[in-house]
């Protein structure tokens, strides 16, 4: 036990501060997924068919292929082509890039719960459809998606440790540095697990209290 | 007699193989109100939506305040003369009552918050409802939330009301209260084209009911002729009916 709190005061600081390192890769990662998920959403629902096909080509070729590849794709790959990116930020870009194809797919699926009598009472009052998306549907699908999208939140931060593959310092990378020092795996991946769990578990109890009030209304 | 505002020449609307509307002709004049009955699927829902084009008629010629609706260069503009009443009320449930009413005037006549408002205002109070301003839809019965829906649409000045069987999602005792308001619009001079279940209240308000069967207008006239002397035996057939389900309940 002692042992134990001796390795916490050597290796917690280091492996907490990629804690910071995950969180930034996951806020930055969740803005550049929600520009690229409503682009592509929007692309899907704009009638202009060859948007709609890019989109879709786009969302499958993303679903159909591991992330691992894709992030090595972006940082190993792109070299060939004289494109060097930082780790930080070919995983920002990497990340954006999936997680913008299971946003659309979330931001589909609220748009498409939205009642269609809201949509033809609201253009049948005059709105444009761009105006009747801003101020009646979107609003509407905004609730509606909030448990999963909180869920996809939970998934992307998951997801962000793939970048210790290309050595960015999160969490992981931190952990498997740590532990190939101290030897003591258990103890410093159990620090590792806690960090996630303090990030995640409030997040998921949040998208369960949504989800039970939803269900109450 | 008055200016026709509405003409429908040979309207004539498919969903794919399925032919709905098979050549309506029909004209509804300014100030006057039209009830429309018939047995369910028969198309009228498809005639309303076709005249604001929440559905685009597949054939014949419909003019609208002396313009053919499928030429109105602006379909938004088409609307905003032309207001609609849903049988389901479609109320925006993140806006108040108020907010319901005001939207559309903020938005698409561009009118400032102050005057909507104002009038918004006095329109949920002529439909009985100045207390519920600040209240959400789903705080508000049926009865209400349809008389806000009426407000939200004469908030637009229509010139022509469209109202898709308002009172049938409603509970037989709610339904009252929306028919005054509908009978008020109607002694006001509004123009207007329902289509109802309620053969009393058609009787009562109409000053000229149509009745459709199978995509076509059968029999048209003012109200004492279709109820008391009707002549097609579908018509026949048809009140019959329904004078025999109201007797029921
Ligand atoms: N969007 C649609 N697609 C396919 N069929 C439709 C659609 N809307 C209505 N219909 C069909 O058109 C017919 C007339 O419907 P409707 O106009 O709603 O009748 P009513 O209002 O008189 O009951 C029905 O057979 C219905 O199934
Ligand atoms: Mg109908």
């Amino acid at each position: 036990m002692n042992d134990y709190l001796q390795l916490l005061q050597t290796y917690f600081p280091y492996i907490a501060k990629g804690a910071i390192v995950t969180l930034e890769l996951t806020v930055f990662s969740l803005i550049g997924s929600v520009v690229i998920g409503l682009l592509a959403t929007f692309a899907k629902m704009s009638g202009i068919r060859v948007l709609g096909y890019v989109a879709g080509i786009y969302i499958e070729l993303i679903r159909a292929t591991p992330a691992l590849l894709q992030l090595f794709i972006i940082y190993f790959g792109l070299t060939s082509f004289g494109i060097r990116l930082e780790p930080m930020a070919a995983a920002i870009i990497t990340l954006s890039l999936v997680g913008g194809a299971y946003a659309a797919e979330i931001f589909r699926a609220g748009i498409e719960a939205v009642d269609r009598g809201q949509f033809e009472a609201a253009r049948s009052l005059g709105m444009s459809t761009p105006l009747a998306m801003r101020r009646i549907i979107l609003p509407q699908a905004g609730v509606i998606i909030l448990p999963p999208f909180t869920n996809f939140i939970i998934s992307m931060i998951k997801d962000t440790s793939l970048a210790l593959t290309i050595s960015v310092p999160e969490i992981m990378y931190r952990s498997y540095d740590a532990s190939s020092q101290s030897y003591r795996s258990m103890a410093i991946y159990s620090m590792a697990a806690i960090l996630y769990l303090a990030i995640c578990l409030p997040l998921s109890r949040f998208a369960k209290r949504l989800e039970r009030r939803r269900a109450a209304q | 007699m008055s200016a026709p505002i509405l003409q429908l020449e040979g309207l004539q609307m498919a969903f794919g193989e399925l032919q709905v509307l098979r050549g309506v002709d029909l004209t509804v004049r300014e100030g006057e109100s039209v009830a429309i009955i018939g047995p369910s699927g028969s198309g009228k829902s498809t005639l309303l939506r076709c005249l604001n084009r929440l559905e685009t008629p597949t054939g014949g010629k419909v003019t609208f305040e002396g313009k053919p609706i499928t030429e109105s260069s602006n379909v938004n503009h088409l609307r905003m003369r032309m207001g609609m009443v849903f049988q389901h009320f479609n109320l925006f449930p993140h806006m108040t009552a108020l907010g319901n009413v005001i939207e559309a005037p903020i938005h698409v006549l561009k009118m400032s918050r102050a005057d909507a408002e104002a009038r918004g205002r006095d329109l949920l109070g002529k439909v009985g409802l100045l207390e519920k301003a600040g209240n959400y839809p789903r705080q508000l019965s049926g009865g209400q939330k349809q008389r806000v829906a009426i407000a939200r649409c004469l908030a637009m000045n229509p010139r022509l009301l469209l109202l898709d069987e308002i009172t049938s999602a409603l509970d037989p005792e709610l339904v009252g209260e929306v028919l005054d308001v509908v009978r008020d619009l109607a002694r006001q001079g509004m123009t207007m084209m329902l289509v109802t279940h309620e053969m009393r209240f058609a009787r009562e308000v109409a000053d000229r009911v149509v009745f459709m069967d199978g995509g076509v207008v059968v029999e048209a006239g003012p109200p004492e002729e279709i109820f008391t002397r009707p002549e097609s035996p579908r018509l026949q057939k048809f009140l019959k009916a329904v004078l025999e389900q109201v007797s029921e309940t």
